[in-house]
């Protein structure tokens, strides 16, 4: 029933675990998430490579490939793939949700765009001044570094975070804040896996959209103007599948599904009596 | 199922009492920025003696994307990962002498392990590395200038007899003996620490610092007749 959120956990967890271990062996896999070499392949983040080469305009050649392996394997799984399978901030956060769903306080919006303009900024920042903001204060990295390094100061950041949502906004930080998620939905626009809704099972009961971290992805293939989720900011975390009882809902390629238009979703309303 | 299900419109209208909440995260966040703030770069780190191969501070700062890799693979861990509170340079690499200094590696694992070129990877030997310099902090302590045998910075430097050479003088205070001084040569010296952190006093007398904080540099418009 819940296949996706079990594949999903382990492999966070497994993402925690390969940080921890770093601490015992460092003969196959080193590295946090900028940058981490597995069995002698170097793999970076292409975020942080952005920042670093914005911030002196300079770029060490090994590392636009190392970047360009992740950026390639992110555009095929999904952008922010990233966020809902890697991040381990995410990972925290979520469970953080599960606190908050018990002592539920106040919850608060903000504009969608607010991550963008967050990214925007962070990016300005970083070409006027050459301090690449989002290293130094990002709660991704004190995660990371106080599992493989066990520096702990940066926690404090992540404590703010968490308290800072359960307290006003239900998942404030992933969904409106953070610049690395909005980075990786800038390649989610472009990228191949796709949650697909099946129009002829679904039932519109919205289940899919209520377990959604960012339900108005879903939005389009609901009302059948997309068959798949066209929005990058899907996190391809699989929830809405596992929460379907219709088993309308699937991953899969875009090139394999037709993405209709809205032209397209007229005809189709003809033809199927049941929408 | 508690409240309603949040469907994640933008709401049109700001209301007195959201505006009250925004105050009381601005008032919660407040502290935890402010404890941020106040410990970004108050503690302890005065300077930092980066890895061998390090470019200028600055640029490391920013080239440097702090995945920790010079870190893991340093079979000495010499080299340390900076906390949240040295502001700019949090999670860059450091190294303190004192403690684990630079055993000078001949295959350079930290550079080679490194994937962007904040550690300049155009560096092959050992002898090309430029950490830092050292220097006799305290000639009134050091026990060498005291014309006592000591000499351990001289034996244990890798660089012995090129980067520090011993200077012999007569001794004053007993008109018999001589003094051996270690002397520093900024061109050859590495910065790798060992001097500092193999000095026998409680407080080294020796110590390894970035070049641009104690190198004097003569004037572009200044030149010796002799050279």
């Amino acid at each position: 029933m819940k296949k996706w959120l079990y594949i999903r956990r382990s492999i966070q967890f497994l993402i925690i675990g390969i940080l921890l271990v770093q601490n015992f062996d460092k003969r196959f896999i080193i590295g946090d998430l900028n940058s981490m070499s597995i069995l002698g392949v170097t793999l970076a983040n292409p975020f942080t490579v952005l920042e670093s080469f914005l911030g002196t305009g300079e770029i060490y050649l090994p590392l636009i490939i190392a970047s360009l392996i992740v950026l390639a394997f992110y555009l095929i799984v999904g952008g922010r793939t990233f966020c809902g399978w890697i991040c381990p901030l995410h990972l925290v956060l979520e469970f953080t949700d599960k606190i908050r769903n018990r002592i539920s306080v106040s919850n608060n919006v903000l504009p969608r765009g607010t991550k963008f303009m967050v990214l925007g900024l962070v990016l300005v920042i970083t070409v006027a001044t050459g301090v690449p903001v989002f290293e130094i204060l990002s709660p991704i990295n004190s995660i990371t570094h106080a599992i493989v390094f066990g520096v702990w100061m940066g926690l404090i950041l992540v404590a703010g975070i968490i308290l800072f949502e359960i307290a006003f906004m239900k998942r404030g930080w992933c969904k409106y804040l953070c610049p690395m998620g909005a980075f990786y939905s800038l390649l989610g626009w472009l990228s191949l896996v796709r949650v697909r809704i099946d129009k002829l099972s679904c039932t519109k009961c919205m289940l899919c959209k209520e377990v959604c971290l960012e339900p108005h992805v879903l939005e389009s293939p609901i009302r059948g103007r997309h068959e798949i989720v066209v929005s990058g900011e899907c996190t391809n975390c699989g929830a809405c599948i596992d929460r379907c009882e219709q088993g309308a809902l699937g991953f899969s390629f875009r090139f394999f599904t037709k993405e209709r238009r809205y032209g397209q979703w007229q005809e189709d309303h003809r033809s199927y009596p049941s929408l | 199922m508690s409240g309603e299900i949040d469907i994640d419109k933008d709401k049109k209208e700001t209301s007195r009492r959201q505006v009250l909440k925004m105050m009381a995260g601005v008032a919660t966040a407040g502290p935890f920025l402010y404890i941020l703030l106040t410990m970004t770069g108050k503690k302890g780190y005065p300077f930092f003696l980066r890895p061998p191969g390090a470019i200028q501070e600055g640029a490391f700062n920013t080239l440097c994307i702090r995945c920790g890799k010079c870190a893991k693979v340093c079979p000495y861990d010499a080299i340390k990962i900076a906390d949240m509170d040295a502001g700019v340079a949090a999670g860059t690499p450091y190294i303190v002498a004192r403690e684990t200094p630079c055993y000078l590696c001949p295959d350079l694992p930290c550079i080679n392990s490194c994937p962007t070129s904040a550690l300049d990877h155009s560096i092959k030997e050992r002898e090309q590395i430029n950490m830092g310099i050292a220097i006799i902090t305290d000639r009134e302590e050091c026990l060498s200038l005291n014309g006592i045998r000591c000499e351990v910075c001289y034996r244990t430097c890798p660089l012995i007899d090129r980067a520090i050479t011993l200077k012999v003088h007569p001794n004053p205070r007993t008109g018999r003996h001589t003094i051996f001084e270690p002397v520093v040569h900024k061109e050859e010296c590495v910065g790798c620490g060992q001097c500092e952190h193999n000095c026998v006093l409680e407080r080294p007398a020796i110590r390894v610092f970035p070049e641009e904080i104690i190198a004097g540099q003569i004037g572009r418009h200044y030149m010796y007749g002799w050279k």
